[in-house]
């Protein structure tokens, strides 16, 4: 027999159930915002089994349950495109920049100056004694190698700022699995936890995937592993394991990522990141800013190795001991001390060529006061002693322009290459091809973020019309349970009232 | 087959698609306001290389063509002095055919002893003549003043000089002065035009008329070799200026195909302006038209 007072109760069931529904259906408009925000809904259940005989009633609703939406496919996927897009971006962005570095116009970049340095030795060929003809040689090629320098040292110091990103990113990896791992433990002890934890922890996977390329694997107690994509290599599971950067000698002092295993000492792990934001800058800052500026260094050997070979059997119009044996240049070997002896390749042979590059000391008025400037009569144009108007190995030098062979780009010590004009333009063209293709692919990465995340919003996503019909449904079923209430107590007093 | 919607799905591919447009338009604006297509190497990788190597073959050409211009100025020097020293040659041969005559008495040999003197002496100031501060005929002595007042010492040497005038050729650049002065074998030649004019000043001075009559014959070969060194100046310059004539040539060509290559067709440019625009117009609207509709607006 059901009496009036679990009828009261019924009723209260009913609108503390739509009460709950409006709650979770105007949490779920407050969120709408949020990003990567897991739509939420009030599992209602029956409540009790009621207590009517042979007429079984209900004794009413309850919310047994807020459940999240999600499909841990459309998860996984949108978790994969954020970490290939946080890589493309990254890359991106940063070769564009690169590219903007070493930008040409007609009259600045090293394009320019090194054509407007092989025109003034054609018009010293015609005017050899010529002074200003020669001091011009002389300023184009100041001009050409500070242009040189120039151009590596903002590579250089894109490569360093690169670095220190490195080292920031990081240690944001490292704020982001301890976190991972501070939420897995709550949802692991709470065994049934709120659905904003396990959206919290999500969205902490995301944007560590879009720093690091991962591996997320489910552990069945609420709690993941995380991994170094494809690798064995653990971040966070039942703990952190938290990264390192290292200081590698070898390589500019730039920092080694290391990982912190447990083990005596901790494992370098560089060489297996190869995606997200961190993946992007170590390959910007070693392959593409490394071998940038490993082209240059040999582009600049080139020009030393050349220009000084001619340049020192000359004679210049200076008295002796000034009249022969003076370098274009100064001299490569200082800058890379190490190397070993030719034929031995060693691709890093002429390492510190462009940074280091300048018209040879011995070409200055007073070697001893370099603001005296450069002595066009210590220009060896001539293959005679004393003959200003000679113009034998002036002729040798401007024939360097279109020498075919002026480059050791293997690193054995012996030219293999050219012409200066064409390594030059093949490092542009190269680095033209790379950018547009990290261009071409990120817009390819947009569109498929893009359908990861709407693939992800067809299970997940907040709909203002679904919650509206939702609000309907809740506020009518209050209204309802609330009239309902409002019958039982007047039939409550009805009865009341007869007994008089 | 329905699909739910996530409440921004269709904002975030209009603001991607809006991105894109917004790239599109920036990208054409750039190539109106720069008139080239393409300003670096990822603005088109496979034409690049192309552009880079025709520009630096202008630019090698652009050089050539100054050389040659430079040589054909300097050679313009070379011929007046040449035909200057030519024609003082000639006036001093004309003067001794008509002074061996036996017409003349002594003071108009006296004359033409004195004429011919400065003929020689017009000559000797021609061979040392200089063109931007170097001196022309003194090989690659250049500062040094080639000849003395008498013009029996030379002082320059017989270095020819050469100039580049494309990647692979070179053109001589000077004359010797000791050729043209002396001739093939130096002083003492038979086309030695200094003992020439200096021996017959001095036969003419002496009245010695078998002197005279000696040097006549060595008159017409010098004028020959003088007019062969005049010529070869000729010949460098129908060179020069053929090459200059392609490199004209070279450079309309190069200029035509890197303009193919590089530069943005403006009308082309403007309509794919408007198209852009007209996309990026309606992508705001459309836009527009669904933030209008909402369920909860006909809520009450």
């Amino acid at each position: 027999m059901v009496t009036l007072n679990a009828s009261l109760f019924t009723g209260l069931s009913g609108v503390r159930s739509a009460q709950i529904g409006l709650n979770v259906s105007g949490n779920n408009i407050a969120n709408i915002n949020t990003e990567n925000y897991t739509r939420q809904v009030a599992d209602t259940r029956i409540s009790g089994l009621g207590s009517g005989g042979r007429l079984v009633v209900g004794g009413g609703s309850k919310v047994a349950a807020i459940n999240g939406l999600r499909s841990q496919i459309a998860d996984q996927l949108l978790t994969r495109e954020e970490g290939r897009h946080g890589y493309q971006e990254a890359f991106a962005s940063g070769m564009g920049e690169v590219e903007g570095m070493l930008a040409e116009s007609e009259f600045s970049g090293i394009r320019a100056t090194m054509s407007q340095f092989f025109d003034a030795f054609e018009e010293v060929t015609i005017r050899p004694g010529d002074t200003g003809a020669r001091r011009e040689v002389l300023e184009m090629g100041d001009r050409l190698a500070t242009e040189i320098r120039q151009r590596d040292n903002d590579l250089f110091t894109f490569q360093s700022r690169t670095n220190l990103e490195v080292e920031e990113v990081v240690d944001r990896i490292n704020q982001l699995t301890a976190e991972i791992e501070g939420l897995g433990n709550g949802i692991f002890r709470n065994g049934n936890p709120p659905q904003d934890i396990i959206d919290e922890r999500y969205r902490k996977i995301n944007e560590l995937s879009e720093l690091v390329a991962i591996d997320v694997y489910d552990m069945g107690d609420g709690r993941v592993q995380v991994n170094i994509k494809d690798s064995n290599l653990v971040l966070v599971g039942e703990k952190q394991y938290p990264l390192s950067v290292a200081l590698n000698g070898a390589n500019n002092n730039f920092f080694d990522v290391q990982l912190d295993n447990g083990g005596a000492v901790p494992v370098d792990i560089t060489n297996s990141i190869n995606g997200g934001v961190l993946g992007a800058k170590l390959e910007l800052r070693d392959t593409e800013l490394g071998g940038l500026r490993r082209r240059l260094d040999k582009f600049a050997a080139g020009f030393i190795s050349q220009f000084n070979a001619i340049h020192a059997t000359g004679f210049t119009l200076s008295a002796a001991p000034n009249d022969t044996g003076l370098q274009f240049f100064d001299p490569l070997d200082p800058t890379n001390p190490g190397a070993p002896p030719p034929p031995a390749v060693d691709p890093d042979r002429y390492l510190g060529a462009a940074s280091s590059i300048s018209l040879s000391t011995q070409l200055l008025v007073d070697p001893l006061d370099p603001n005296q400037g450069f002595d066009p009569n210590k220009l060896a144009l001539s293959d005679t002693a004393g003959e200003t108007g000679n113009n034998v190995v002036a002729l040798q030098m401007a024939a360097l322009r279109t020498a075919a062979v002026v480059i050791d780009d293997v690193g054995d010590g012996t030219a293999d290459t050219g012409t200066f004009e064409s390594y030059y333009t093949d490092t542009l063209s190269e680095l033209g091809r790379t950018t547009r293709n990290a261009t071409d692919k990120l817009e390819s990465q947009q569109l498929l973020l893009e359908q990861a995340q709407a693939r992800r919003d067809e299970v997940s996503g907040v709909n203002l019309d679904e919650e509206a019909v939702q609000l309907t449904q809740y506020q009518r079923a209050f209204q309802a349970s609330s009239r309902f209430i409002g019958v039982i107590n007047q039939l409550t007093a009805d009865i009341i009232n007869k007994l008089g | 087959m329905v699909f739910r919607l996530g409440e921004f799905s269709t904002e975030r591919l209009f603001l991607l698609n809006n991105k894109r447009s917004s790239f599109e338009q920036s990208e054409i604006l750039e190539h109106i306001a720069t008139g080239k297509k393409v300003n670096r190497g990822s603005d088109d990788p496979i034409h690049f290389t192309r552009i880079e190597e025709t520009k630096n073959q202008l630019k090698q050409n652009q050089a050539f063509e100054k050389n040659v211009e430079h040589l054909l100025q300097r050679n313009q020097a070379i011929e007046t002095a040449l035909g200057s020293i030519r024609d003082a040659f000639d006036a001093a041969r004309e003067v001794a055919m008509q002074g061996s005559s036996h017409l003349n008495d002594d003071l108009e040999r006296e004359t033409i002893a004195d004429e011919i003197a400065e003929y020689r002496e017009q000559i000797i100031n021609r061979l040392n003549t200089r063109h931007e501060g170097d001196y022309l005929f003194s090989g690659t002595l250049v500062d040094v003043q080639p000849f003395d007042a008498t013009g029996t010492v030379y002082s320059g040497n017989t270095t020819i000089t050469q100039a580049r005038i494309n990647e692979t050729d070179t053109i001589a650049t000077n004359f010797i002065g000791s050729d043209i002065a002396y001739g093939p074998t130096g002083p003492g030649d038979p086309t030695d035009m200094i003992e020439i004019l200096t021996n017959l000043e001095t036969a003419f001075r002496n009245n010695d008329e078998a002197a005279v009559t000696a040097e006549l014959p060595r008159l017409r070969p010098t004028s020959e070799r003088i007019n062969e060194t005049v010529s070869e100046v000729g010949t460098r310059n129908v060179r020069l200026i053929s090459e200059r004539d392609e490199y004209g040539i070279f450079e309309e060509n190069l200029t035509s195909v890197l303009s193919q290559l590089e530069d943005a067709d403006l009308a082309e440019e403007i309509i794919s302006l408007e198209q852009v625009q007209n996309t990026i117009n309606a992508q705001l609207r459309s836009q527009r038209t669904i933030n209008t509709q909402s369920l909860l607006d006909f809520l009450g």
